[in-house]
């Protein structure tokens, strides 16, 4: 069944005013802005492509979301695997997070996230993107990656409790 | 009772809790639970750091404007003219994806990408080799211009199928206007081996066309990010010494990048 003209336009503005969330989701998969809006491109020429398979009254974040993370999975696993480490630009990535802390403190603090965060797997970060860092519900987050909501709940745990040792560990060898 | 008392006390129910997740008699339990041991309080606290940790560190795109290119593929981006230059496979995949019901079109598809597959290989244009053979298909594919056009300075892509990574080394407006950027060409499996470098320039419809590209001697070349002029007399050091005062550098690049090639 085609669509109206003005289903079209009102899917594509409803994906704008969701680009800002679904560049931190990708910001946070992958810890580089730069890279995060190719994925991010990647997901919305794949969504307009495919739009017939989303059905009308479904919710367009989930599925977005959900577009990402295979392509993440799909398409740039093996080149981030080879790619060399690119320091991240840290004004761009933390924003105006450091501002109202003591600088020196908020910053390595936010390095080490960052790092731990590297350092979890992709369905540890994915999890964590959705509930921690977009407010997901544990019910969303397990539409969102198609799994029961059991299965969220051990992920999540089991990812927080990672990124929380590796920060503790981090943050030990810096003092 | 006693495996009811150890669920309560689990991770997951303790990380609930944390969350706000759980009916109201639940959280009960579990906050009683909670305050009578210690290792729990522990461990609820972890959880709840692991939140505000993690609070405001990935939240610039919340506040700074979307990339141009990005609102622009957003609102201008046509499928069917995109699909119209995607390859064979890609349509017979479509192709097969409508006609057939499921699983039949992924054993189909398996069927054909074989058979094409050992075609290619016997008859095509293989890979891109070290010797330089394959590198016209390479070029000309909408990968490689997808990597000019998206790719800062200094950033290696994988150029997926096509068994080869690309880099863009510098970029430069040349004398005619345009933008032209100096690659390396580099092999799929090793890191650091450039094969070829070249200059290609962006025309009007968006096309990255390579106007100078040479081979580099079998031998082991590690990839630079950034442009070093060159002594030898090559066709693209030749071109890359007389730019040299037209490079650009990489917030002029990224600027470009995000303005989708536009101003200066």
């Amino acid at each position: 069944m085609k669509r109206s003209a003005g289903e079209e336009r009102v899917f594509r503005e409803e994906l704008v005013a969701l680009l800002p969330r679904l560049r931190r989701f990708a910001l946070s998969l992958t810890g580089d802005m730069a890279e995060a809006d190719d994925l991010v491109q990647a997901a919305c020429e794949k969504a307009l492509s495919q739009r017939k398979q989303f059905r009308a009254g479904s919710r367009l974040d989930r599925w977005m979301f959900a577009i990402i993370h295979h392509l993440l999975i799909d398409e740039t696993r093996s080149m981030r695997k080879k790619k060399p480490h690119v320091p991240f630009d840290e004004g761009r990535i933390f924003g105006r997070a450091i501002n109202g802390m003591k600088k020196l403190e908020a910053k390595l603090q936010l390095q080490g996230v960052v790092a731990a965060m590297r350092r979890l797997s992709d369905a540890d970060r994915q999890v964590l993107a959705l509930v921690c860092i977009d407010g997901m519900s544990y019910k969303e987050a397990a539409k969102t990656m198609q799994v029961p909501v059991g299965t969220v709940m051990s992920r999540l745990a089991r990812a927080r409790k990672k990124l929380y040792a590796l920060v503790r560990q981090d943050r030990g060898n810096t003092e | 009772m006693a495996t009811m008392d150890e669920h309560l006390c689990s991770d997951e129910m303790v990380m609930a809790l944390v969350d706000g997740e759980l009916d109201p008699e639940t959280a009960r339990r579990v906050s009683e639970a909670i305050e009578s041991d210690p290792a729990l309080q522990k461990k609820a606290v972890m959880f709840e750091q692991t939140v505000s940790m993690l609070e405001g560190v990935y939240d610039a795109p919340m506040r700074e404007e979307v990339p141009a290119h990005l609102l622009k593929t957003v609102r201008e981006y046509d499928p069917d003219r995109d699909r119209s230059k995607q390859g064979i496979f890609a349509r017979l995949q479509q192709f097969f994806s409508r006609q057939l019901p499921q699983p039949a079109p992924a054993f189909a598809l398996v069927v054909v990408i074989l058979l094409a597959g050992g075609l290619y290989l016997h008859y095509g244009q293989r890979p891109l080799q070290p010797d330089g053979s394959g590198v016209q298909a390479i070029v000309t594919s909408p990968s490689f211009a997808r990597a000019l056009e998206r790719s800062p300075d200094g950033r290696i892509v994988a150029l997926g199928a096509l068994h080869a990574r690309v880099s863009p080394v510098a970029t430069f407006m040349d004398r005619h206007n345009r933008f032209c950027r100096r690659y390396d060409m580099l092999a799929p499996e090793d890191d650091n081996r450039i094969i070829g470098r070249g200059i290609a320039c962006r025309g009007q419809e968006k096309e990255w066309r390579t106007i100078v590209y040479q081979q580099v001697p079998e031998q082991t070349q590690k990839a630079s990010s950034s442009y070093e002029p060159a002594a030898s007399d090559n066709p693209v050091d030749r071109i890359m010494n007389r730019e040299l005062s037209n490079l650009l550098n990489e917030q002029q690049v990224r600027k470009l990048i995000d303005r989708d090639w536009t101003g200066p």
